[in-house]
């Protein structure tokens, strides 16, 4: 149930992301809704990897194979990555954004540019 | 032993290295950047006999599959690997006129072509996402350098389109890792218990990036503003070397992952339809499109999307004739495309004109590249004596003895033909018209050279298709069985290297 409500919530912000790509013409609130969809499906992502009661995946002395009960790790992996990836995304959009101002002066999708 | 691994590794030390060498040196990053394309053109070739002899998988740091990330190096990847190399090497080289380019262009421009050669090699689905993110940021800005007004408008919207695709891929990979526990496509390939519903939605977001790389229909609404926004050589690279790689990763997951004996089996099936509707659609719309644009550049990237279409519709029909055309397209697409876009590059150049239109008559001043182009254009049009006009009989043929939905795909591509037909003789035609322009002519030595070898590539595989044989028999027999051959040999880290 809790892994439902997890990947729900996550799911739920990446259709307020696309939302908010599709309806807004400022670049700024384009972007901030792409960010919107990649944290939502980086929730989903680690939802993924979670059940109840699941510890933190490292392994210590105190841990027997039979009480091994961690949470997946690889999806935090992966997410890390991810976030990175998302980071280096936003910051070139904003660069391109700012060259976008200077040759339009404003920042809004219309009709007239390609 | 993990040879096999420098293919990537070459460019990826000239990126690290150029930032540094630039101070020194201004023309460092075009000379280190060509060096590493050539070191891996000869380097795969030099692999390309014992590879043609039996596929080997490379085991990255010692991690054997399903836990770590392999490369797989078959005649299919490798073949596609030097064909990636070749095209930048060989735009580099139409490119060397232009001087003023700054050693950052040059280290995103190799990182691009790594990234693209790593789509290829790869046999990870989150090393494909990983490969198709650097491919994919590095295209943004180099889109962005092609100091044209338009590029910062272009850049943005593909790079909103794209990120949209790539994040529905990483929604499918974790879809994938929740269901089956691995990432690896030959472990994947085994797998036997998806439900069709999940298997279909899970193989579609992981498919998007790649349709919108090849400009599939609906994911095409970039092309416009994307290849307005870039210099030419990289609106041939764009062409050239990011469709290829997409379309070597479309073949690869839609033949190997979703084959029959898979859990993904009957979703595999509704893949392979879907992509013979949509390519059918792409094609008309791609060379409809181009053919009422008078922008060349744009013109060209259209008609670059209708090609992609009939790759799509070759994929999609999945037969032995229908992947040897493939084949025969995809390197007959990245020739030609390379060979247009440095015509018009000169063209633009030399006039000042940004629509073919404007170019009346220039053909007279300049005979060679007009003629260089309407050798390009018949070999996308499918002339005979040129490599494309195999791949389309493969292609119809497979899709005429098929029958069904394959014939609206056949009809799609015949129709299509005759609109890339019409278009590329107005082109040409308009450049050999009478007209009062007046330019004084200048020798571009760079220009000639490269652009009579890629007229050479276009023509030999047409008059003598024996020649890809090996290579072409090789590749479809590795596509068309990929438990016996893709999935055994990794499993077994047979022939590791």
């Amino acid at each position: 149930m809790e892994t439902i409500l997890f990947a729900l919530s996550g799911l739920s912000l990446v259709m307020v992301g696309i939302f908010g790509i599709l309806t807004k013409k400022n670049i700024i609130k384009i972007l901030l809704g792409l960010n919107l969809m990649e944290t939502g499906i980086n929730l989903f992502v680690v939802a993924m990897g979670f059940f109840k009661g699941g510890k933190t995946p490292i392994i210590t002395e105190s841990f027997t194979a039979s009480t091994m009960h961690f949470v997946d790790p690889l999806p935090h992996a992966l997410v890390l990555t991810s976030i990175v990836i998302g980071l280096g995304t936003t910051a070139l959009a904003l660069t391109l954004t700012l060259n976008y101002f200077r040759e339009h002066k404003h920042i809004e999708f219309r009709g007239d540019n390609a | 032993m993990n040879n096999a691994l420098l293919l990537l590794a070459f460019p990826l030390t000239a990126v690290f290295l150029i930032p540094v060498g630039t101070v020194f040196y201004k023309g460092f990053g075009r000379f280190l950047s060509m060096l590493s394309y050539l070191a891996g053109i000869v380097y795969g070739i030099y692999l390309f006999p014992s590879i043609l002899a039996g596929s080997k998988t490379v085991i990255v740091g010692n991690w054997a599959p399903p836990f770590g990330i392999n490369l797989f190096i078959s005649p299919f990847s490798l073949g596609l690997v030097i064909l990636i190399f070749s095209a930048a090497f060989i735009i580099m080289v139409t490119d060397l006129q232009n001087k003023g380019k700054s050693g950052q262009y040059y280290l995103l421009y190799t990182l691009f072509v790594m990234a693209s050669a790593g789509m290829v090699l790869t046999g990870d689905i989150f090393n494909l996402f990983v490969f198709l993110e650097i491919g994919g940021i590095a295209s943004f800005a180099l889109i962005a350098a092609g100091a044209s007004p338009m590029g910062s408008a272009g850049s943005l919207r593909y790079l909103i389109q794209a990120q949209i695709t790539s994040l529905s891929m990483l929604a499918g990979i974790i879809l994938i890792y929740s269901a089956s526990g691995v990432l690896n496509i030959a472990v994947l390939a085994q797998f036997k218990t998806f439900n069709p519903a999940f298997a279909f939605l899970a193989l579609a977001l992981l498919l998007f990036p790649f349709m919108l790389e090849s400009k599939l229909f609906p994911l095409h609404t970039w092309v416009g503003g994307a290849y307005l926004g870039a210099d030419h050589p990289f609106a041939a690279s764009m062409s050239g070397i990011a469709a290829t790689a997409a379309g070597a990763v479309m073949l690869r997951i839609v033949l190997t992952l979703a084959n029959p004996q898979s859990g993904f089996g009957t979703a595999g099936k509704s893949i392979q339809t879907m992509l013979i509707i949509l390519g059918g659609i792409t094609v008309l719309i791609g060379e409809g499109a181009a053919f009422t644009e008078k922008n060349f550049k744009k013109t060209l990237g259209y008609s670059s999307a209708g090609q992609m279409g009939i790759i799509a519709v070759g994929i999609g029909l999945a037969t032995k004739d229908a992947l040897a055309g493939v084949l025969f397209l995809i390197l007959n697409h990245t020739a030609a495309k390379i060979l247009l876009f440095s015509v018009a590059g000169l063209f633009s150049k030399v006039s000042g004109k940004e629509k073919w239109a404007d170019m009346k008559g220039i053909g007279r001043i300049y005979p060679l590249p007009a003629a260089l182009f309407a050798a390009g254009a018949m070999a996308l049009f499918g002339i005979p004596m040129f490599s494309g006009f195999w791949g389309k009989l493969y292609v119809l043929k497979s899709a005429f003895a098929l029958g069904g939905l394959a014939y609206a795909g056949a009809g799609a591509i015949l129709l299509g033909t005759i609109f890339e037909g019409i278009y590329f003789m107005k082109i040409s035609h308009t450049f050999f018209e009478k007209s009062d322009i007046s330019l004084e002519r200048k020798h571009y030595p760079f220009f000639g050279i490269p652009a009579l070898f890629l007229a050479a590539v276009l023509l030999a595989p047409g008059l003598f298709p024996s020649i890809l044989g090996p290579w072409v028999q090789a590749s479809v027999k590795e596509l068309l069985n990929p438990i016996s051959g893709y999935v055994h040999i990794i499993l077994t880290s047979g022939g590791a290297m």
